[in-house]
């Protein structure tokens, strides 16, 4: 009897494997998102028709605030707009120079969190660019003064000021 | 002959993964404009129905149709009127879409249609002020900036 020394290697039918690959592949090629598209709502300054007469006196709303945000070839201005007497408002307003030649966007992530902690109803912003300031800067502002990101992993994030809008300085 | 076929295995193993870690089955009615580059941003909306609005360093489309030339960071060719802040291709443009849309039910979802705007990230505000402001008398005053997510 002849001794065998090695086992036979055993011959895999790779034909239906490879016929799962070539259908899946072409599919999911197709299917595959190389990268994330998402959108940031704006809009621009509403036309008012003159108001109508209120009545009683409308109530203050003292949690509440607009805030200003310029955008300049020197850095951001910040300014704010509401109910509370002006030299509260005025202890809001401030600038944020460029940080070696670039916009500071951490320390402008960090007052408009500071400002909305103070008055946290609210919520809009009015971003008030120069006409050569880039659209780029624009969008990076928007998410500095939008949310603040608290854990990237389960991306849970803090809404700041979620109402954008767009305007330009006269 | 016999073809050895482990390291075409080992590659079409490795696609199939990539691939179906890259799955994504979000709807989207969206074509990204291949002459500009978006800016990125951490926001997280999902892109919705509207009208879009491409502004690349070259050309001003709605929806796929070139509306007006740009060079060098401003727009070429085009009556503009400055007084009025309106790009007035564009302005006659979406004003037809409005009296469309008030005519017969365009828009499937009970929202106000807003207006997807792409831009390049390096153009200056001045240009995305004027299609902002003119879409805005147009009828279209509110706007989903379309970024990349970070």
């Amino acid at each position: 009897m002849p001794k065998r020394n090695e086992e036979d290697p055993v011959h895999l039918n790779m034909v239906p494997v490879m016929n799962l690959f070539l259908a899946m592949i072409p599919f999911l090629l197709m299917c595959a998102a190389f990268f994330q598209v998402s959108v940031i709502n704006a809009s621009v300054p509403a036309l008012s028709e003159g108001g109508e007469d209120p009545g009683d006196e409308p109530k203050k709303e003292l949690k509440k605030i607009t805030l200003n945000l310029q955008i300049g070839k020197t850095g951001f201005v910040l300014s704010a707009q509401g109910d509370q007497p002006p030299e509260e408002l005025s202890r809001i307003a401030g600038t944020i120079p460029k940080k070696q030649g670039k916009y500071d966007f951490e320390k402008l992530a960090e007052r408009c969190k500071k400002i909305h902690d103070r008055y946290n109803k609210s919520d809009t912003v009015v971003i008030l660019p120069e006409k050569d300031v880039l659209y780029d800067v624009i969008v990076h502002a928007m998410d500095a003064a939008r949310e603040r990101i608290l854990d990237k992993r389960l991306d849970t994030r803090e809404h700041l000021f979620t109402n954008a809008v767009v305007s330009s300085i006269l | 002959m016999d073809l050895n076929l482990t390291s075409m295995m080992d590659m079409f193993t490795i696609i199939l993964v990539f691939l179906i870690f890259s799955f994504s089955s979000q709807d989207q009615n969206l074509k990204l404009d291949q002459d500009l580059t978006l800016p990125e941003s951490t926001a997280a909306i999902e892109f919705k129905w509207a009208i879009n609005v491409n502004l690349t360093p070259t050309e001003l489309k709605v929806e796929g149709n070139t509306v007006a030339k740009v060079k060098s960071g401003k727009f070429a060719g085009v009556k503009i009127d400055k007084d009025k802040k309106r790009v007035l291709p564009l302005f006659h443009l979406l004003k037809k879409f409005k009296e469309i849309e008030s005519r017969e039910k365009v828009n499937p979802t009970e929202s106000e249609t807003v207006i997807s705007f792409q831009a390049d990230k390096d153009l200056p505000f001045e240009m995305i002020d004027l299609v902002m402001k003119t879409s805005a008398q147009a009828g279209y005053p509110n706007f989903r900036f379309v970024v990349l997510k970070k």
